[in-house]
């Protein structure tokens, strides 16, 4: 989906964090391969400081589209930020799981 | 991650029927390795069950490990191909464990990655915060994502 959105104008934020059973070690820096674009920032947050963030701030977004159930983190989800918001505004749109919601997202992107 | 949840699922059940089959023609350890790659490919997909799939997997292959080893239950002729298969199953298994992400990086057909694409920084919410702001110019799409 990032390659198809080649624009300027799009800063892109990835926060890995520990939510399976699989998740009990630190990932290497080749975790960020997986989203392998040159205008994201990776962060590895282990104690869900975000996700416990988002989660006292009541609604994340104007629209939410979640098609699973999340207990205690907010995980494989993507929220997206029009220009000039400031942090602790919310979102324009939330999906999740991200994979998912692709069409909506590119649109999201697209939008100014 | 959708083609790789797809191949996990069709190797895990083809390994799962396989094991089936094993099983009913009495080569247990045979039925049981398999039965071990086929819950730690299903793990691949199946993120609720993944910890009991690979709980089951380590047990099954410890049984079968025994069964091989230890008292050698099964005839002659079929101990090479068992053998091949348990040490495939392990190497399933234990990659599972110990590397999740490249492991269904190669079911999906990728090779994984030992490079990093970019630097991976401790959260820090005021840090992020001001990066956040700091792009305010641009819109921004933050992902929360788990490593496997």
């Amino acid at each position: 989906m990032l390659q198809s959105e080649n624009r300027a104008g799009v800063a892109v934020f990835v926060i890995w964090e520990p939510v399976l059973a699989t998740d009990w070690l630190r990932p290497g820096p080749a975790q960020t391969s997986f989203v392998r674009d040159g205008r994201a920032t990776h962060f590895w947050d282990h104690d869900h400081l975000l996700s416990a963030l988002y989660q006292a701030q009541g609604s994340l977004a104007r629209t939410e589209k979640v098609g699973f159930r999340m207990k205690n983190v907010i995980w494989d989800t993507a929220l997206v930020y029009p220009p000039g918001v400031k942090w602790g505004a919310p979102a324009s749109l939330m999906v999740a799981p991200v994979v998912n919601y692709h069409d909506e997202l590119e649109r999201a992107l697209a939008e100014r | 991650m959708q083609p790789t949840a797809n191949r996990g699922a069709v190797v895990s059940t083809l390994a799962s029927l396989a094991s089936l089959v094993a099983v009913l023609s009495c080569c247990l350890p045979l039925g049981t390795l398999l039965m071990a790659a086929g819950s730690a490919g299903a793990s691949l997909f199946s993120e609720r069950l993944r910890p009991f799939l690979l709980i089951f997997s380590a047990g099954a292959l410890i049984f079968a490990f025994v069964q091989t080893y230890f008292r050698r239950r099964c005839e002659f002729r079929y101990r090479r191909l068992r053998t091949v298969l348990l040490w495939f199953a392990c190497v399933v298994v234990v990659g599972m464990l110990i590397a999740p992400g490249y492991f269904s990086s190669l079911v999906a057909g990728r090779i994984p990655s030992f490079r990093g694409a970019a630097a991976l920084q401790d959260f820090d919410v005021r840090d992020f915060a001001g990066r956040f702001d700091a792009a305010s110019g641009a819109t921004r799409l933050v992902v929360l994502l788990s490593p496997t």
